[in-house]
Order: C-alpha cells, then sequence, then structure tokens
C-alpha cells in the first residue's frame, strides 16, 4: 500500500535559530519536542517511538545513548539515531511513515539538534572535515565547502549561471528570513553585498555559504486517520522520494546532484502531482547552486540559467511566483546542521497548516520540501498536501 | 619539523600503492572481471564487487576536471597553507582522483581540461601524498628531511 495520504504531520516545534551558549543540545530538543507535542495535542506519553540523530555539539553535551528520552522524560516502545547528514531528517520520515503503516507505531516523535553556533568554531570545522576520506581526502585539504566548489565552479566556468543568479539567492532567502521571528539574520543584503563579502573557496563568496548555528527541530507523525482526530489541519504526506549515489565528491557524478531527479521524480509519482501542482518549495540550500540545481531537477525550470535568471527578478521571493524556501533557508535561518534540515519539512508543514505568520504564503495546497546529505550523497524529496 | 597534517593510515590493501609512491610511480587497480579501472584504492571492484583486483601502473598524467582556491574556510590543520587550491583530476585511464593543485602560475588562468600530471609529496617515511601540477611546471617537493 502507497503511503500516499496515509500518514500525516501532526505536529512540528523549532525555536529560535543562531548563537545561543547558554541552551545544551539535549535542552534544545526537549523545547522543541514540547513545542511540537503542543501544536499535535499530544501528551508526552501518548508518543511511542522516538527518532533522533547525531548530535553535532562539545562532546559534553551528546547524546549518548538515549539521553534525550531520558531527560523530557519519556518510556517509549522504541527509540534510536539515525544518520544520513543533513537529511537524516528525511530518513526519519521515511522510517517513521513504514512503521506507522504496517502498525509497528502509533504516534512518531522526530527530534534533531545541534550546536554549531557557538561550540568552538574550530571544533566545529573539524567535524566537518572529518566527514571526508580519511585516507583519500583529508590528506588533500578537502572539507564540506571545498568539496562543493569544486563541484560549483564548473557551472560559472562553462555560464550556465552568472554569479549575480548565485547571489540572487541568498538575497531571496534574506528576505523570507527578515519574516522569520526564528531565523540568525534578517537585515536586508544586495546582491553587491553578496559579490563584495570574498571567497570562502571559489565559487562560494562568504554569504554564499550558510552561517553555522544552534538549533533544533521537531516533527510529529500519525496515521491520517489518527491525524484527523487530533487537529484541525493534518498534513498529509503525499510521497517520498530519495536517491544514494556516492560519498565522496571525486566519486559523483553530474556535480554531486544526480540524485535529485530520481528523487523528485519517485515524489511526484508517489504523490500523483506535477510541478505545476506545487504552491510553495522548501528547498534545502547549504549553497545558492543548490537552490538553482534543485529548481532545475524538480522540474520547475529548464535549467540553471533559467532558474537563476527567474531568482534574480525575485520569482522566488516574497510576492514572486512560487515561494521558495520561506523560512530563509540555511543562508539567512541559519545552518543548524541535520535539525537545519529538518526544519525545511516544518516550514512546510507550518506553511501549510496557514501558521507561518506574517510570511504565510496564500492557501497553499500541495508544498515540498527537499534534503540533501553531505555533498549531494543522498538526496530526498518529500510532497505534502492538506488533502490525503 | 614533523608533517602534522592528517596522513593515510597504510592498509593491507593500500601497502603497495604507497610503497609504488615512494619510488614516484603512480598506481591504480584494475579488475579482472569486468575490466573497469579503480580509483581510489578498494578491496572489491565498486562495479561489479569482484575481489579479483590488483594494482597496475598508470601514466600519472591526465586532465584537469575542476579546482577551486581556498581562501579561508579551510579545516585548521592546513589554515596556514591558504590560500591552496584543491582538484579532481581525470587521469589518462578513466579514473578520477581528488588531490591538490601545485606549481601552477596564476590561478586565474587555470581551465578545466588542462593537461595536469602527478608530483609526489614526501610527508612521512612511509607516505608521499599524489599531488599534481601543471604539465610543463618543473614544481617538485623537498626531500623528507634527515
Amino acid at each position: 500500500m502507497s503511503i500516499k495520504g496515509n500518514v500525516a504531520f501532526v505536529g512540528y516545534g523549532d525555536i529560535p535559530v543562531g548563537k545561543y551558549a547558554e541552551r545544551t543540545s539535549v535542552q534544545q530538543a526537549v523545547q522543541v519536542s514540547l513545542n511540537a507535542l503542543e501544536t499535535a495535542g499530544l501528551k508526552p506519553g501518548e508518543i511511542d517511538t522516538i527518532i533522533t540523530t547525531r548530535s553535532f555539539a562539545d562532546e559534553v553535551y551528546d547524546w549518548g545513548i538515549g539521553l534525550f528520552g531520558e531527560e523530557i522524560g519519556m518510556k517509549t516502545k522504541l527509540e534510536f539515531q539515525m544518520f544520513t547528514g543533513g537529511a537524516s531528517s528525511s530518513a526519519m520520515i521515511k522510517v517513521a511513515s513504514g512503521l506507522i503503516m504496517s502498525g509497528q507505531a502509533k504516534n512518531v516523535l522526530m527530534v534533531a539538534s545541534n550546536k554549531w553556533g557557538t561550540m568552538k568554531r574550530e571544533a566545529a570545522v573539524d567535524q566537518l572535515a572529518k566527514l571526508h576520506h580519511a585516507d583519500w581526502e583529508r590528506p588533500f585539504g578537502f572539507f564540506q565547502i571545498g568539496a562543493v566548489a569544486l563541484t560549483m565552479k564548473l557551472a560559472f566556468v562553462f555560464g550556465m549561471v552568472t554569479p549575480e543568479q548565485s547571489a540572487a539567492v541568498a538575497v531571496s532567502n534574506r528576505k523570507w528570513a527578515a519574516m522569520n521571528p526564528n531565523a540568525m539574520y534578517r537585515d536586508p543584503i544586495t546582491i553587491e553585498d553578496v559579490l563584495n563579502s570574498g571567497f570562502v573557496a571559489d565559487p562560494i563568496h562568504v554569504l554564499e555559504s550558510p552561517p553555522l548555528a544552534d538549533g533544533a527541530a521537531a516533527l510529529i507523525m500519525t496515521s491520517a486517520a489518527d491525524a484527523e482526530k487530533l487537529v484541525d489541519q493534518p498534513v498529509y504526506l503525499l510521497g517520498a522520494g530519495s536517491y544514494f549515489s556516492f560519498s565522496n565528491v571525486s566519486q559523483a557524478k553530474a556535480g554531486g546532484a544526480e540524485g535529485q531527479a530520481i528523487a523528485a521524480r519517485e515524489a511526484y509519482e508517489m504523490a500523483g502531482v506535477t510541478p505545476q501542482d506545487i504552491d510553495l518549495a522548501s528547498i534545502y540550500e547549504p549553497y545558492p547552486l543548490g537552490t538553482l540545481s534543485w529548481l532545475v531537477n524538480l522540474g520547475l525550470h529548464k535549467s540553471m540559467k533559467s532558474a537563476g535568471q527567474w531568482m534574480l527578478e525575485g520569482g522566488g521571493a516574497p510576492g514572486g511566483e512560487l515561494p521558495v524556501t520561506t523560512d530563509g533557508g540555511m543562508l539567512s535561518r541559519g545552518h543548524c546542521a541535520i535539525a537545519g534540515g529538518m526544519l525545511f519539512a516544518v516550514e512546510a508543514v507550518r506553511q501549510l497548516r496557514g501558521e507561518a505568520g506574517e510570511r504565510q504564503v496564500k492557501d497553499p495546497q500541495i508544498a515540498l520540501a527537499t534534503a540533501m546529505g553531505g555533498v549531494g550523497n543522498s538526496a530526498f524529496v518529500e510532497i505534502l498536501g492538506i488533502n490525503p | 619539523m614533523s608533517y602534522t597534517k592528517p596522513v593515510p593510515t597504510v592498509r593491507p590493501y593500500t601497502e603497495e600503492f604507497w610503497e609504488a609512491a615512494r619510488r614516484g610511480e603512480f598506481l591504480i587497480q584494475h579488475c579482472d572481471d569486468c575490466d573497469k579501472n579503480i580509483f581510489y584504492p578498494r578491496e572489491v571492484c565498486p562495479k561489479c564487487q569482484s575481489r579479483n583486483i590488483k594494482y597496475v601502473k598508470a601514466s600519472g598524467k591526465g586532465r584537469l576536471f575542476t579546482f577551486s582556491l581556498v581562501e579561508k574556510g579551510a579545516p585548521p590543520d592546513f589554515k596556514e597553507d591558504q590560500p591552496y587550491v584543491i582538484c579532481l583530476v581525470d587521469l589518462e585511464e578513466k579514473v578520477r582522483i581528488g588531490s591538490m593543485l601545485v606549481g601552477y602560475e596564476d590561478y586565474d588562468k587555470l581551465k578545466p581540461g588542462m593537461e595536469v600530471e602527478v608530483v609526489f609529496h614526501p610527508v612521512t617515511e612511509e607516505i608521499s601524498l599524489p599531488k599534481f601540477r601543471p604539465v610543463g611546471s618543473d614544481f617538485t617537493f623537498p626531500e623528507l628531511e634527515g
């Protein structure tokens, strides 16, 4: 049986993203989980499955085995961690839907929390570097942004996109973030600001790389039947697609984006919808070209160039044709690691429930959220809707 | 001064690679079952999962696939090297390798497709890292001291 319309999100939780030294990783997780329970109308005792993930934080606050459940005071049938980089939450969504559909779980709490903002910066950068191959990447000075830069460089060299089009994504995200009280950076920026901010690694400018942040996110999923009893507006999972293809950038085809189109096709087919049906796209994008590449692979644009030109003309910005990354995304809302990945789905759920405040999109029916793990190693697409 | 950056670990299935690297030879692997060339070294063929793979000598020559000048984002161990250039190189033997580009004159004149060749960087008694330089460059790394 397809998952389409048979499972639904009933709760979501987040907290301000940024630098909050006073919050520990596990405390953040407790806070967002309580927020999610409140939006679901559920009591902690009604959760029977907890899925957590690796916490990027100073060691002393790492979650050990089950620390989150103990801190919040829950005993559940099942508690475990899942990890596939920034896409971990999308993998959780797939697993949660399977557990619910097969009758092995009733109410599933998914939660992620990370401390990239105020843990020692060198330690954060070092943790990221250690995700790269110990024999064949790290000895050559490879690291996260550098590996991504290698794939993005070609798009500029071959004229697939202009620096201004790339910068326009960062500017658009910032406009949305200005209306998100939980975003890390909310002051307006211009294309000139982006292009004059210097390179982290050519061609990625400082304002095109995500600020590392503290943050957390939670989602609660249950069956469609239970969801309809719990909340006024269940947010149904209509389709979920994914594809894994590599770990090291030297082994990637097509600039590391090869999984995006495959994941998108699976999600659209499962949901029985087309790109024209999408009212809001919550796109995982630590770097601007990620957004442009997704817009193409999601079938929303024909080329990086047309997607870039469209962003430059405000197509994805507030008041534009299709709202893109309405919480400000990694670039402005802040990159809180795995929690940062989950916040794309949180934003889609919040918008579909009509609870996004100043940045609320008018009457969205169908939204999509995407995620990527590593440097594009895994790609995920979820399609969500207000009707099953 | 001893070398303090990350260094590959010599493993049973990579011993031959590093031994050759010390002599200045660049090896890749070849699968005798599906005929595929393989890099980086593994215990099984990533195309057909055969264990029947062996090291063969490669030319060490290829073309620059892509590159990036790292100016601000390097991990702590490489901060002092900034700016440096990381790259992906397509070897003549149709395998792609991630490495560092050295010995270039003007970063802004680098182009994908440029001819490059391996140049070994001896960093410990055991390890000489395969890095790349433009063909025509006479850049070499110093011998290990002592």
